[in-house]
């Protein structure tokens, strides 16, 4: 018995002081590490995030847009983001937000934006500190402007309040001046991050008019002609990768608001869709709101613009000429 | 190997185990979770104009001692609330003169002309402002009688007057408004032009408040520096222009830039290209109390000749009398 245990231990030394049995082990360990040498080795250089906007912009939609971009700052495989954008615009204040944020992803970043049909006012306030914007030839972009928009507010005389303003909030004049501060804010960002390239003034930007894709390559509101496509491989350019991954970042389960651009109301769902309260209404309680908007809201008066372009705003109510 | 030794070898991994990852996530650290700021210059309030409205002054005027008697037309539809003739109604009132509106007849009224010539024939001044509907040419030969004999006459429209305004507005577009109101003005050598002049370079709060400055040495224009409209309609006159818009307003429908005439005179008759200067809300912007007083004293001022406008003629005689510019007052 002990001398079949002596033999048998006798012959497992052999075996493993054998080089046969090294190279086994040694590739069989190999094999095991290989895949991630492989993945190490031949994966992409990093992502590109895809971030679509293809709302109208409300503090809802903004924040579902923020928090994407957020992600993008914070999540060290994504390298670039491309902003895939088609909306007419939407609340000043959500857009302004979206500028920040679009700005601070921007400085860690390449951010580059793909125009599909339309990038006016507030969606042009968002996209404006992109590295490169890239527009179809009949893209739109442009309204630089601002606008405040008045629902019907009870008099004073007709209840008891604590001053003249309680309701409307301030008089007509005010709200000029108002729109006339957001106007030079909306201008001052656009000529910050597009004065090199722009050949438009800030008076002729302040007309609000919106132009086509060509004109706004032309203008500098725009740097080329591009799809999503271009967009994607420039953001992956100047973030320096060779080889890399596309990810389409979570997009809103809902679309935006419907917006009646230029024409007639018909059977178009309600304009409170969505986030009703960027446009003044909170339920039974309506107020005036501030719009960088290109296009009009069901039941909007407007009572003071910072632009020309008032023809669509007058169809749904205005009352000044 | 006792359990003691085996025990302490334990730990010891354990220890070294920890420590070892500690170490490495110090060395590893990636910096604190962001903070972010916002330092965008053109966002400081620093950074932002606040308009301002030059707001002040009261309405003062001189008359010639007479109480006179000023007639406001609400008979044509007019577009005109007690707002916006608060001021003008207050200061003629206050100084002793008499305010008459000329309104409609509750009944059907057959012979509107011969209402308006006899309310006429008692006034020694009209103010008609926006007017909705069409002047007859009876209606229309009366006024000219009235400023002819030496009434004085203030029109005052906006770039939407005119009865189908609102209607074409909402199609997207400013409605001719010459068309309704050319039936009165043209008769005394006034024509108000349609769309709205704007100024994209200087203006007060809002590319529509536009500022007009005297174009011509007037007694309806003393002691004006400039006025504050809020988008005017250029008007023209046979006469004199009073008040022309900066260099570089533009037209709404012509878009072309240039000094525009907002208010003009043909003989009595003045013509405002923005009726809400005198409104309760604006009167007093800038200098528009010195072009109201201006405008009041002209008003109160005529010496217009008793028994007319006489009774309507049948004859439909509006042309505009283009091309006159002798001055219809006497001594003028």
């Amino acid at each position: 018995m002990s001398s079949t245990l002596a033999t048998l231990r006798n012959l497992l030394g052999a075996v493993a002081k054998s080089y046969v049995t090294v190279v086994i082990v040694a590739l069989l360990v190999g094999a095991s590490m290989a895949p991630v040498v492989w993945g190490m080795t031949s994966s992409p250089d990093g992502t590109v995030a895809v971030i679509e906007v293809d709302s109208s912009l409300t503090e809802s939609s903004a924040e579902r847009i923020t928090d994407d971009l957020r992600e993008a700052r914070q999540n060290d495989s994504i390298d670039a983001v491309v902003l895939e954008v088609d909306s007419p615009g939407g609340g000043v204040s959500a857009s302004e937000e979206l500028y920040l944020a679009a700005e601070r992803t921007a400085e860690e970043m390449p951010v580059v934006t793909s125009v599909e049909s339309t990038a006016a006012s507030g969606a042009y306030y968002m996209i404006a500190p992109s590295d490169e914007i890239y527009v179809k030839p009949g893209s739109i972009v442009g309204s630089i402007g601002v606008r405040a928009t008045y629902l019907d507010v009870p008099p004073t005389d007709q209840e008891i309040t604590t001053g003249p303003d309680k309701n409307g909030g301030g008089t007509e004049d005010e709200y000029e001046a108002q729109v006339e501060m957001m106007r030079q804010a909306f201008v001052g960002t656009v000529t910050e991050h597009r004065g090199d390239e722009l050949t438009l003034s800030e008076t002729e930007l302040s007309y609000a008019k919106v132009y086509t894709g060509v004109e706004s390559v032309e203008n500098g509101l725009a740097d080329d002609v591009g799809d999503t496509e271009v967009a994607i491989g420039t953001a992956a350019d100047e973030a320096g990768l060779e080889d890399y991954d596309v990810v389409e970042m979570e997009s809103e389960p809902l679309s935006g608001l419907s917006l009646t651009i230029g024409g007639e109301s018909g059977d178009r769902p309600d304009a409170s869709a969505v986030h009703p309260q960027t446009f003044g209404q909170y339920g039974a309680v309506n107020t005036p709101t501030f719009l960088a908007l290109w296009g009009s809201v069901d039941g909007e008066r407007v009572v003071a613009a910072t632009e020309l372009e008032r023809s669509v705003a007058n169809e749904t109510g205005g009352d000044r000429p | 190997m006792s359990v003691r030794s085996r025990f302490v070898v334990f730990v010891a991994v354990v220890l070294v185990t920890v420590a070892g990852v500690g170490v490495a996530g110090l060395v590893t650290e990636q910096g604190a979770t962001e903070r972010p700021t916002v330092d965008q210059q053109q966002f400081q309030p620093s950074a932002i104009d606040a308009p301002t409205v030059d707001r002040g002054g009261s309405i003062t005027y001189d008359g010639d001692g007479e109480s006179k008697t000023v007639v406001i037309d609400v008979a044509h539809s007019n577009d005109v609330s007690e707002e916006d003739l608060e001021p003008v109604v207050s200061a003629l009132t206050a100084s002793g003169h008499t305010v008459q509106y000329h309104e409609s007849s509750e009944d059907f009224d057959s012979e509107p002309a011969a209402r308006l010539n006899e309310t006429l024939r008692g006034a020694d001044a009209l103010i008609v402002v926006e007017p909705g509907a069409r002047y007859s040419a009876e209606e229309a030969a009366g006024v000219s009688a009235f400023a002819d004999a030496g009434g004085r006459v203030l029109f005052a429209a906006g770039p939407d007057s005119g009865g189908v305004g609102g209607l074409l507005g909402l199609l997207g577009g400013s409605a001719p408004s010459d068309g309704e109101f050319a039936s009165v003005t043209s008769p005394v050598g006034i024509a108000y032009d349609t769309g709205y002049l704007y100024n994209m370079e200087e203006y007060e709060d809002n590319f529509q408040s536009i500022y007009a400055t005297p174009s011509s040495d007037s007694e309806l224009t003393d002691g004006v520096d400039r006025v504050v409209f809020d988008s005017p309609t250029p008007v023209v006159a046979d006469g004199q222009t009073l008040l022309t818009t900066l260099e570089g307003t533009e037209h709404s429908e012509t878009r072309e830039a240039g000094e525009y005439g907002v208010v003009a005179r043909s003989g009595n008759a003045i013509a405002v290209g923005d009726p809400g200067f005198m409104s309760s809300q604006n009167y007093n912007r800038a200098d528009n109390d010195v072009l109201l007083g201006n405008v009041l004293e002209f008003l109160v001022t005529g010496e217009k000749e008793a028994g007319v406008p006489e009774e309507p003629s049948t004859e439909r005689d509006t042309a505009p009398q283009s091309g006159s510019s002798e001055p219809r007052v006497p001594g003028e």
